[in-house]
């Protein structure tokens, strides 16, 4: 079959798909989808559709990426727009199965926005709303629109197309139309992706290999898992022009092992492409062989970086070699090899059916298309984003994100994931590219964004992600293996109220040598969450040091627990919640913390009701409190002092 | 990266010194080559580059960051600075990190003064220490008997595995965890010998700290180092160059197997049968399981041998000199080849009708058969001497008349011990030497039943082993010590047991009375008391504990000294033995020289044939040769450091040698070893553990002993 046919094929089952009189749902059932609840909500649909005698198609799609309003379905009913509806439980699958299939009552009340052209009243326009409308969706376009499990969902929506014409140019045509995009490694780097295939396509070898990476392993980052469960093809696709580009016949595609899904839905869409004669011998007529494997990585963060990622895939330990030789010379089995990541190979796709100067016309100058970005932490509306490079970090949070939770205050953004550098608000305007985060001292990363507040302390923070680099280390090189140690040795001294000033100095000269020195990126951007927060925020390192003081009252050797005897009811929620047996006190009297029995968990501050707020938590200050319960009311003056 | 055959010279600037290298060098391999020291620690001119250590980092004009100089290759007009600032701090940093994380009682340390470690610190000027030193401590693993692995100690700079798997392809070691936590060892902490580890310590070798040292071993001295990791051919008195031929063997190259133990000893298949082989006792395989059965190798070699060691065999051109040899046991015969090889005319003499000394006199047929023995030393008289049996040696003057230039005197030991108590003259109390010799004539010896043997060496395992051979009921050796003790090989007295001899152990004769034809040997019970000179227990009497039994014949074999003529005139020592200087083997005689049991007192062949080398040099010598007898009978080749992988190696048991059926042992004198079969052979050469490999290993490269910055 030619593409022309299986194109024509494909158009006539999405066209029957969407003329078709049943409605149709579609239920975002990614990983996020399922842990939202997704599964009850598909089971749910099945058994209310049956009970009910209704006729309608449910498709299991992807992510699009709301994560705060999960699970996520979408019904379309025959000359009606789609309807998204969020937050959707089993109890909210027989409303509307009631009020909507049965009764044709949309819900706007229950509905997050219309899809299509039409409108519905009392139902905005989805890509209307905050958290879309400054987004800009290529790479995730069909995430959540279409069934990730049928190629000819993919092919319909132009899928392949792109392979389709890079399969009739010549190989440096396509290299030449990827440089002139301008598209750079969605990895973290931000290597123009042309080039790279250039290294690769012109070192000369019979046999050259190219890997899809993907590995993500930044604690908090779905980009990639959500595209490959959302929308594989369009990865797929990505790869084998790729490969057609720099010669290669072998491709694999790494990722980990804790991505079941995503692994499924690659396996899946392999054996398709199979069928369809888009992968193997003489794809598409073409004389071009490409074979695919997917490796399983054992989820090693190290195992990212290009050189242990080959390593692993060879059967070695995963830990990096120096380079030079790069992998455009020597790679995989000693052969050239070219290591793409997954966003990146899904925009080949899009670059190739619709052409460089399409591309263009997204991000600016130097750093063209959109990034996807996880966007996690205080914000209002975490999800997976899509925005074109640009955008500025206040637009992310605030505009999609909807801004921090609680309306608190923003401290912080660290982008890049655990080795990437803590921004604090003066860079919130900045547009965000390669160049822009490099200069600010953190990194692109491959598109963690996490967004802090008020509330978070920055040693603890910096301690935490140290932390992970350290124990994620290899542990080849010393400056990584050891350094990172110290440096969380010395982060843990500081919040523990040990540290002293020569540790500052300590931090920031061990910081840079250990990013100077160390082997591989992972090393090298480690010390990147110590030495902006030392940067950014060095006065929160001296109240600790010099104050003992923890400004955000993380630090729990830093910080104490206190019943204000003005506010509290002695209602003696605390005391009954209280696991150390730490507090005092009878009904309606004032109760106390005994503070050498306090463990600082925190529970009888959480726990107290907010309208009264009694107990207040201490970092370097004190409250007087009296030193037996006394009746209610009979406290006195409101008497806090600092924090 | 080295090993590039491209052989292109290029030019490169190290610190504003521009230097040749050849292409497809490392800039650190450049640098090193032109007398450039860089900082590196997990670099080994063996092994492929790491890059893990940090310290061989520059900067490269016109190139970003600081890559490893191990890694970097060196090219055509490169311009490389190997210090800066900022390279200082990152180096001191990482010398410091390590030291932060590593055990130093340096001055007790296996590796104090060879420690790499120790070494860069003092190098880098490292003072103090920015972190708090460790307070970790992980338990030594002692768990195989070669070496100790100190985890405190370890650096991580992965120098064994990489040892462990590119030199020797056998990859038992490698990381584990990860980060902090990363430790050397084995798949599942198993122990090594599970691991199919080699015990080649190749990872010893190359380990730059303490982490990896040789257990219970100290040296001050190249020399003591080699004797004490190569320990066989330490041990052998002649010096056989034992891994080198043990390897050809396993290789199935038995001839030049055979030409390699030719080098240095004339009688192989004689050694192959009756050597009762030091380099076995010291065979570091023993501490694994059980010795290499390097004897029977060698039996198994001169017997698969077709001769190739002819063709390297040198006959010095004729020097005019003369020697005569007294005695034709292995010194005199091993000093008579080496001299005529070096172009002496020498004449042996002998005064029994056979050539072979002991060994064709006393050795029993069934450890030596005597048509083994002719043949070689037909061999060793082919080289062209001159042989006078049947002729007694009373006195040297004439032989100085007839115009000898040296002689040499190696006439054995003849005489046996006395038993020194009463009735020892007794009949039916027999000398050892006439007993065996008699044997091995074919004479009739009437023993009666029941027959003692007193004594506990290879002597007396030789007569009683003989006299069970004869129609006798009964043969017990009594020993004053306990089996332990005894000088004896093991296997012989594992032989003697098997054909019955019967032991009494911690027992000793005190007085020997005859009547009516029986001998009544009165004994008393001996205990082990406080060690002696030869490092074992001394016996002493039990009082009151005398006991008689009777016997037929008692045979006393409890040793022999040499019978020096007078007119020899020569110095001899208290015990018969004759004085020389221990480095020429010289008596107090000018040109007179003297070896073999005459010198040693009954010993061994092995021991003999040493002497008869170390005679046959001074010798030649003296006669104003070089002194060098020392052949090359195959070419030395270049040694495959490549070991492979082997199941279950460790665990390998050493290979019986095969015996004749004891009804046949009992009633003959057949020999009753028999030669390994050809895989059997293979296969006990293979379990080597290659303890010499480690020797071709290129030494590490120290920094300079300077002061930083100086």
């Amino acid at each position: 079959m030619n593409f022309e046919d299986i194109q024509k094929q494909a158009k006539a089952e999405w066209g029957h798909l969407q003329q078709s009189s049943n409605p149709r749902i579609l239920i975002g059932c990614a990983t996020c989808g399922r842990a939202a609840g997704a599964q009850e909500v598909l089971d749910a649909f099945k058994a209310e559709l049956t009970k009910r005698g209704v006729e309608a198609t449910l498709i299991e799609v992807g992510c699009i990426g709301l994560c705060y309003t999960e699970p996520l379905v979408t019904i379309y009913k025959p000359n009606r727009p789609g309807v998204c509806y969020g937050d959707v439980t089993p109890k909210v699958v027989s409303t509307l199965i009631e009020d909507y299939l049965i009764n044709d009552d949309p819900r706007p009340d229950l509905a997050l926005g219309t899809v299509g052209d039409e409108a519905i009243e009392g139902i905005p326009r989805l890509f209307d709303l905050p958290v879309l409308k400054p987004q800009v969706r290529l790479v995730l376009r069909n995430c959540g629109w279409i069934d990730p499990e049928n190629i000819n969902h993919y092919i319909a929506n132009g899928g392949y197309a792109g392979l389709a014409r890079a399969l009739k140019m010549p190989q440096e045509k396509i290299i030449e139309e990827i440089k002139n995009s301008g598209l750079r490694g969605r990895g973290g780097a931000g290597f123009p992706t042309g080039r790279k295939w250039e290294f690769c396509y012109r070192t000369a070898s019979e046999e050259k290999y190219l890997i899809c990476n993907a590995d993500e392993g930044d604690p908090g980052a779905f980009m990639n898992r959500s595209l490959l469960e959302g929308d594989p093809h369009s990865v797929l696709e990505g790869i084998v022009i790729g490969a057609y580009a720099i010669g290669a016949r072998q491709g694999y595609v790494y990722c980990r092992a804790e991505y079941p899904l995503a692994l499924k839905r690659i396996e899946t869409a392999i054996g398709q492409m199979e069928k369809f004669g888009l992968l193997g011998d003489n794809i598409l007529g073409s004389g071009f062989d490409f074979h695919l494997k997917i490796k399983e990585g054992a989820g090693a963060f190290v195992c990212g970086e290009e050189t242990a990622l080959m390593a692993s895939i060879e059967g070695r330990r995963g830990m990096p070699r120096p380079r030079p030789p790069f992998p455009a010379t020597s790679g995989l089995w000693g052969k050239p090899t070219n290591i793409n990541n997954v966003e990146t190979c899904a925009n080949v796709s899009q670059i190739m059916r619709n052409g460089w100067k399409w591309f263009t016309q997204y991000g600016m100058e130097g750093c063209t298309g959109t990034k996807t970005f996880s966007l996690v932490g205080k914000v209002k509306r975490p999800g997976l984003i899509e925005a074109p490079f640009g955008i500025t970090l206040r637009e992310i949070i605030f505009g999609i994100g909807g801004g921090i939770e609680g309306d608190k205050e923003f401290k912080a953004v660290q982008t890049g994931g655990p080795s990437g550098g803590c921004l604090p608000s003066k860079f919130l305007d900045m547009p965000v590219n390669y160049e822009t985060l490099t200069a600010a001292e953190s990194i692109m990363g491959s598109g963690g964004c996490i967004v802090m507040d008020e509330d978070t302390c920055v040693v603890d923070i910096a301690h935490y992600f140290l932390r992970f680099t350290k124990q994620e280390s290899c542990g080849k090189c010393v400056l990584c293996r050891e350094g990172t140690k110290q440096m969380v040795d010395i982060l843990e001294r500081i919040a523990k109220g040990g540290g002293t000033s020569e540790d500052i100095d300590l931090l920031q000269r061990l910081g840079k040598v250990v990013k100077a020195g160390s082997l591989c990126g992972l090393g090298q951007t480690a010390p990147n969450p110590v030495l902006t927060t030392l940067k950014y925020f060095r006065d929160e390192y001296d109240a600790h040091i010099y104050e003992k003081r923890c400004p955000a009252k993380v630090c729990k050797d830093m910080i104490s627990y206190a019943i204000l005897p003005e506010k509290c009811v002695g209602c003696g929620l605390c005391l009954r919640s209280c696991p150390a047996d730490a507090i005092r006190g009878e009904a309606k009297k004032v109760h106390i913390i005994d503070q050498s029995k306090c463990i600082k968990c925190g529970i009888c501050y959480d726990i107290c009701p907010p309208k009264i707020a009694a107990v207040t938590k201490l970092s370097g200050a004190e409250v007087e409190t009296p030193d037996e319960p006394i009746p209610v009311g009979t406290g006195g003056e409101e008497h806090v002092g600092g924090y | 990266m080295s090993g590039d055959t491209d052989m292109e010279t290029i030019h490169l600037t190290i610190d504003g010194k521009v230097i040749e290298a050849k292409k497809g060098m490392t800039v650190l391999e450049a640098a090193l080559n032109a007398g450039i020291y860089i900082p590196h620690l997990c670099y080994h001119a063996d092994l492929s580059p790491s890059g893990a250590c940090r310290l061989c980092i520059i900067e490269i004009e016109k190139g970003r960051g600081f890559p490893t100089s191990c890694t970097t290759p060196a090219m055509d007009e490169m311009v490389v600075h190997t210090d800066s600032p900022e390279i200082h701090e990152i180096r001191r940093f990482a010398i410091q990190l390590m030291i932060a994380d590593h055990k130093d009682d340096c001055l007790t340390c296996n590796s104090n003064m060879g420690c790499e470690l120790q070494a860069l610190a003092a190098y880098l000027g490292i003072t103090d220490l920015p972190f708090p030193k460790t307070t970790e401590r992980k338990e030594l693993d002692l768990r195989n008997p070669l070496f100790t692995r100190d985890p405190n100690k370890c650096i991580i700079c992965g120098r064994c595995i990489r040892a462990c798997q590119e030199l020797r392809g056998v990859g038992a070691i490698s990381f584990i965890n990860r980060g902090k936590e990363v430790v050397v060892g084995t798949a599942f902490d198993r122990p090594l010998a599970d691991a199919d580890c080699r015990f080649c310590l190749a990872c010893v070798e190359v380990c730059p700290t303490g982490a990896l040292t040789d257990r219970d071993m100290a040296w001050r001295t190249r020399e003591e180092r080699e004797a004490a990791l190569i320990p066989c051919t330490h041990a052998c008195p002649a010096g056989i160059d034992i891994p080198r031929y043990v390897w050809l063997i396993g290789e199935g190259r038995f001839s030049e197997a055979a030409a390699v133990i030719k080098e240095k000893v004339p009688f192989p298949q004689v050694l192959g049968r009756i050597c009762p082989h030091p380099c076995e006792d010291e065979c570091r395989r023993e501490k694994l399981n059980e010795p290499i059965a390097i004897r029977m190798l060698k039996r198994f070699a001169t017997e698969n041998d077709d001769g190739l060691w002819k063709k390297n065999n040198i006959k010095k051109p004729p020097t005019g000199k003369r020697v005569a040899i007294i005695g034709s046991g292995p010194a005199g015969l091993t000093a008579a080849y080496y001299l005529t090889k070096q172009g002496h005319s020498v004449t042996v003499y002998e005064e029994s009708s056979r050539l072979g000394g002991m060994m064709a006199a006393c050795i029993p047929e069934y450890r030596l058969p005597s048509d083994v023995l002719s043949a070689e030393i037909e061999e060793i008289l082919q080289i062209g001497f001159e042989v006078k049996t049947d002729t007694r040696i009373e006195s040297l003057a004439p032989l100085f008349e007839q115009g000898y230039d040296s002689i040499f005197v190696a006439v054995g030991a003849q005489q046996c011990y006395s038993l020194r108590v009463d009735g020892e003259d007794s009949p039916g109390v027999m000398n050892e030497l006439s007993f065996l010799k008699e044997v091995k004539l074919g004479n009739k010896v009437e023993l009666g039943s029941k027959v003692a043997v007193i004594g506990g060496g290879n002597c007396a395992m030789d007569v009683a082993r003989t006299a069970i051979r004869l129609d006798v009921k009964e043969v017990a050796v009594l020993y004053r010590r306990t089996r332990e003790e005894m000088p004896a090989d093991s296997e012989e007295v594992d032989e003697a047991l098997r054909e019955g001899v019967k032991f009494i152990f911690l027992a000793n004769p005190t007085k020997i009375t005859s009547e009516n034809g029986k001998i009544k040997l009165e004994c008393i019970r001996m205990e082990l008391g406080e060690l002696d000179s030869s490092g074992r227990r001394r016996p002493t009497p039990i009082e009151g504990s005398e006991f008689v039994m009777e016997f037929d014949t008692v045979i006393p074999a409890i040793g022999q000294m040499p019978e020096i003529p007078d007119a020899f005139e020569i110095n001899v020592e208290r015990r018969g033995t004759v004085q020389v200087d221990p480095n020429t083997l010289e008596t107090s005689r000018k040109g007179v020289f003297a070896g073999g049991d005459a010198v040693s007192g009954a010993a061994t062949v092995i021991e003999a044939i040493a002497s008869g080398r170390k005679a046959a040099s001074s010798i030649d010598q003296y006669l104003g040769g070089t002194g060098v007898i020392d052949e090359e009978l195959i070419p030395q080749e270049e040694c495959d450091l490549f070991l492979g992988r082997c199941e279950g190696f460790s665990d390998s048991l050493r290979e019986m040698p095969n015996h004749i059926p004891m009804e046949e042992r009992l009633s003959t004198f057949k020999e009753v070893e028999l030669s390994y079969l050809e895989e059997v052979a293979i296969r006990e050469a293979q379990r080597c553990l290659r303890c010499d490999l480690r020797l071709e290993i290129s030494p590490a490269i120290l920094p300079p002993l300077k002061i930083y910055g100086e």
